[in-house]
């Protein structure tokens, strides 16, 4: 293959990259910066649609792109490019469009490696950049970034370990006794990057100090790319699940996810932060789901995934124009604002109660497989389960009790109504997420097309 | 004097600079002042990467100090920026302090605390060795993940914490390098500690804005001497 071969059959991958420092240079234009960006992350994920890189080796490693991770690229590409045109009219940060093209690539680089180790060192380089969008130039706090940059050093060498003990026992099955040591490995790895109660606090932290639609991206992007490795290291290395200890460790995470997340929510007083703890107990499903194995578990855990895609640009988006009218997300300081900004409430609340798995919400499917799996071999658990996700919900109802209460009239002033483009994405989106809650049949080709890799 | 520190470093025993790296790492953990700080992680930097050469190429050793110099030269950079600008609003105190209000833990705990790991450390390396693994890296390992994950509890400084980051990254590298010494992912290992040390130098700069801002202009080394915005100054006595 020449160079230029090569350029032009991995366009996907570089274009992004390519482009980042012109749209930096037109970063002060958000508006032409916005659609440059979307239009280059729309680009590239039709490419990985209709024209996927061809398999190559590159410094002896193999690079192929495999169908999981390629409907993840693509599903992330557009998450971006809708996200981008939101932030041209509620700003989440001058570096964003470069920042997330940049990111995007080393996303399509990661997931063109086949090693774990290549993937993860990747995904670390990427969630270190990231950091800074989080900061996004604000100075009243350091607390979450520092939290971010603790994580991501920290998470990286038991995974690495644990995936270097785990292929020698791969090839020597009597160091079979280690696997549990790697099960633990990548226990905690894992637990760290998905925030797996009691490791979560970077995640509500980055909520309340970051901007809601680059939190909402962060788990949309890194959340979804470690379950992903999960679910392909569970396929990869079965022996994981039982000599490694991973179906008590995927229960415990699950668990302590759900009920945590779901008491947290309940009790929180900042949107963000409770919006956060909403968003563990969707991970807690999705961790549960796996834990059922290969057929129902995975079709449910990639329901779930798909699902909250959608809910995270939706709920994302609504918590950022909810940020930027109302100058707070503070439930004392909401009163009046579900008035003024109603379809962003709207947003929050269809994005929200999806994590929750709410009837007729688009978490609700592949929550209700995990529910109907866990009731008739552990009642309780599913109960408090339930319970927990009630909790959840009703924080939910207090939110928008705080915001549809009166607020006096030189308040009420201060709080701007959406902008019109702003208004038409949600509406877009809310319609989209409820075509999903009420005929979740339209993403089983999807699942199955990801399932048959 | 440099070549007589070489020397005396590159003769040193496997054992030897196992317990050096466990020394600087313990000044990492303990020590308040930043500079000290960043000199125990130069020194362990080059420890590391001595350490190393018993084990892979020559080359790939010395890549460990040039990223370690590199990520030093970040940190120290901006460590310097922010005590000259903290200098300059001549109030009583220097960084160090201010940064100790915010976290106060006492000498003696610190101390406390180090001895108490130190325990639980050398526990750890009696009962947890692995056949198919160097005793000596793994006992490097250990000591440097343990103290860098005590440094990272016992501050709230982002430039410290930077420092304690690194070392325990220092300490899985050691044993990482050792056995998959492939090019491209040490490359990129490489990568991800230098923008570790550049995400941490950022957050030192931007937790330290008030004391950066009231010169007019922060890019310029100049404005180092020159005298604070009243506004500034201001804040600065309330706080």
């Amino acid at each position: 293959m020449t160079p230029l071969e090569f350029l032009s059959l991995w366009t996907p991958v570089w274009l992004p990259l390519a482009m980042a420092p012109l749209v930096y240079l037109l970063r002060r234009f958000e508006i032409v910066a916005a659609l440059l960006t979307a239009a280059v992350l729309l680009f590239s994920s039709v490419l990985f649609w209709t024209h996927p890189p061809p398999p190559a080796t590159f410094l002896g490693r193999v690079l192929v792109l495999e169908r999981a991770p390629r409907v993840l690229l693509i599903a992330l590409g557009f998450w971006m490019a809708i996200g981008a045109l939101y932030a041209a009219r509620i700003s989440q940060g001058w570096s964003l469009f470069p920042f997330w093209l940049l990111l995007f690539s080393l996303f399509n680089a990661a997931f063109m490696f086949q090693e774990f180790v290549m993937r993860v060192v990747i995904l670390k380089i990427a969630w270190l950049g990231a950091i800074l969008l989080v900061q996004s130039g604000t100075t009243a706090s350091t607390r979450a970034a520092t939290r971010l940059l603790i994580v991501a050093v920290i998470a990286l060498p038991p995974l690495l370990a644990a995936d270097l003990l785990a292929t020698r026992i791969q090839a020597d099955s009597s160091l079979l006794e280690l696997a549990p040591l790697a099960g633990v490995g990548f226990g905690v790895g894992f637990s760290l990057l998905l925030a797996v109660v009691p490791f979560h606090a970077w995640l509500p932290q980055v909520a309340e100090d970051g901007p809601p639609l680059v939190a909402a991206w962060f788990v949309a992007a890194f959340g979804t790319a470690y379950l992903m490795l999960l679910v392909e290291l569970v396929r990869a290395m079965p022996w994981l699940l039982i000599e490694g200890r991973g179906l008590d460790m995927l229960r415990a995470a699950g668990v302590l996810l759900i009920v945590g997340g779901g008491v947290l929510a309940f009790v929180e007083t900042h949107l963000g932060r409770m919006w956060a703890y909403s968003v563990l107990v969707d991970t807690g499903y999705i961790l549960l789901a796996i834990r059922f194995g290969p057929f129902i578990g995975m079709e449910a855990a990639w329901l779930a995934i798909i699902a909250r895609f959608v809910a995270l640009i939706l709920s994302g988006a609504a918590l950022a124009t909810i940020r930027h009218r109302a100058m707070s997300l503070h439930l004392d300081e909401l009163p009046g604002s579900a008035s003024r900004v109603p379809l962003s409430f709207l947003g929050l609340l269809s994005g929200g109660l999806s994590f929750l798995g709410i009837p007729l919400s688009p978490g609700f499917p592949g929550h209700w497989i995990v529910l109907r799996q866990l009731f008739p071999v552990e009642a309780r658990l599913g109960g408090a389960l339930l319970l927990a996700t009630l909790l959840g919900t009703l924080g939910y109802v207090r939110a928008l009790n705080a915001g549809l209460q009166t607020a006096p009239p030189e308040r009420l002033v201060t709080i701007e109504a959406e902008p019109i483009s702003v208004t038409v994405l949600l509406l877009l989106l809310v319609i989209v997420a409820s075509l999903i809650g009420l005929a979740p049949q339209v993403i089983a080709p999807l699942v199955r097309f990801i399932g048959m890799g | 004097m440099l070549e007589t520190a070489l020397r005396f470093l590159v003769a040193l025993t496997s054992e030897q600079v196992v317990v050096g790296l466990a020394i600087t790492a313990a000044v990492v953990a303990v020590a308040v002042d930043w500079r000290l700080v960043l000199l125990a992680l130069a020194v362990q930097y080059f420890l590391t990467s001595v350490l190393l050469n018993d084990y892979v190429l020559v080359q790939i050793a010395v890549t460990k100090v040039l990223v370690g110099g590199f990520c030093l030269l970040v940190l120290y950079r901006t460590g310097r920026r922010v005590q000259e600008a903290v200098d300059a609003l001549t109030l009583p105190g220097s960084w160090v302090d201010r940064e100790h209000e915010a976290l106060p833990i006492s000498a003696w705990f610190r101390v406390l605390a180090l001895g108490m790991w130190t325990l639980g450390i050398v526990a750890f390396n009696a009962r947890v060795q692995f056949n198919f693994l160097d005793h000596r890296l793994l006992s490097a390992a250990y000591w440097l993940g343990g103290f860098g994950v005590l440094a990272i509890m016992l501050t709230r400084n982002p430039l410290k914490t930077t420092a304690a980051l690194l070392t325990f990254q220092n300490g899985f590298e050691v044993l990482f390098t050792a056995l998959e010494p492939g090019l491209l992912l040490l490359g990129f290992l490489g990568t991800a500690n230098i923008l570790t040390a550049l995400v941490g130098a950022y957050l030192t700069v931007v937790r330290n804005l008030p004391y950066l801002e009231p010169l007019q202009n922060v890019q310029s080394w100049d404005v180092l001497s020159l005298e604070p915005a009243e506004p500034a100054r201001q804040e600065e006595e309330t706080r």
